[in-house]
């Protein structure tokens, strides 16, 4: 089964996600790479909004705020390469097994960041480490037997924004908790000590995916139009982002 | 049954709570319950935890409303809501330990 790229470019968040989705439900393989414009903070599907994000700074800051299809944590994404990769669980390229697939997926990224000397490791349930630092943090779900795994690369990273517009459990320990984030999280830039741009660690992720046969290609007008009308109708909604 | 849980809901002792419960090795469980003494009147499951398919989480909420903060209560619940489901980072008996660390707070203040 042939499997689709696509660099969809930047996009904003309720537009990224509705994309994610719609590509999940066309039961396509699909590696998908894109961006944010503006950066934006996503939650995982479980999350209370207001319990992870200070919405006021958000808006203030012109941040968007999703919830996404996917569990996990919250993300600020800003300096990343993210990625969505969408496969049937018929085709066997990844288990059934949700946390054996993590570490699958999660391999290839994996892959790509060694071959640019980067000591990156899997770090079981879904993040890729480098020397016991996050790099990587990435999510999953399934549907009508398809899996979506999207996920995010740090390019670059800074945990003080990061920490202003996510909430921490409690403020006394702010500076602390920063503190302890700068020695928990790296980017790629911090690991090499200089900046890689963003197509070049797609082109080298796209020699690490194991995908066989690829075409590159372009949202249809249909798949833009479904997308459009998702993103308005759901992940704009407050019915979708306020859920919890 | 509607106006059952209505009634239990506006309980003249029903309390709110919340609890943070970090799952050992696992992800975090983030409870916000009303209780009437050690009745669930109502309960969010939040968390970044993963578990599929994800609205089966609405099961587990619904079914707890009305009972009580019992080990094997609370077992059975978990376990009939979320038979079936995949999850990672967390388990049935995770969120059955949160829901008794719930009532420890509850007893604690209880006594305070």
């Amino acid at each position: 089964m042939e499997f689709r790229l696509l660099d969809t470019g930047t996009k904003s968040a309720a537009m990224n996600m509705a994309i994610d989705e719609v590509l999940m439900l066309s039961g396509k393989p699909t590696l998908r790479f894109y961006d944010w414009d503006p950066p934006a903070v996503s939650i995982g599907y479980f999350q209370g909004i207001e319990q992870e994000v200070d919405l006021c700074r958000a808006k203030a800051e012109g941040v968007d705020v999703v919830r996404r299809l996917t569990g996990g944590g919250a993300v600020f994404h800003d300096k990343e390469l993210t990625y969505s990769f969408i496969v049937p669980e018929s085709m066997g390229l990844v288990s059934r097994n949700i946390l054996e697939s993590y570490g699958q997926i999660c391999g290839f990224i994996i892959d790509g960041l060694r071959s640019f000397n980067i000591n990156a490791e899997f770090k079981p349930i879904n993040d890729i480490i480098v020397n016991g630092k996050k790099i990587s943090g990435n999510a999953q779900t399934r549907r009508d037997g398809m899996v979506l795994q999207h996920g995010t690369i740090l390019l670059d990273v800074d945990v003080k924004r990061m920490f202003s517009i996510l909430k921490v459990p409690d403020e006394k320990i702010r500076d602390k908790m920063i503190s302890a984030a700068e020695e928990r999280v790296t980017s790629i830039k911090r690991e090499l000590g200089t900046t890689l741009g963003a197509d070049e660690l797609k082109k080298t992720l796209l020699d690490h995916f194991k995908l066989g046969t690829t075409k590159s290609g372009n949202l249809s007008k249909t798949e833009i139009q479904t997308a459009e009308k998702l993103s308005k109708e759901k992940y704009l909604s407050k019915e979708w982002n306020f859920r919890r | 049954m509607e106006l059952q849980e209505v009634t239990r809901q506006f309980s003249f002792n029903m309390k709110s709570y919340e609890l943070d419960y970090k799952v050992p090795n696992g992800k975090l469980i983030r409870l916000k319950a009303n209780l009437d003494c050690d009745r669930i009147c109502s309960v969010t499951i939040n968390g970044d935890f993963f578990l599929h398919p994800e609205d089966r989480i609405l099961t587990l909420e619904r079914s707890l409303v009305g009972k009580t903060l019992e080990k094997v209560t609370l077992q059975k619940t978990a376990e009939t809501a979320l038979k079936g489901c995949q999850m990672a980072g967390v388990s049935p008996k995770d969120f059955v330990d949160a829901l008794l660390r719930l009532k420890e707070t509850y007893l604690r203040l209880k006594e305070a």
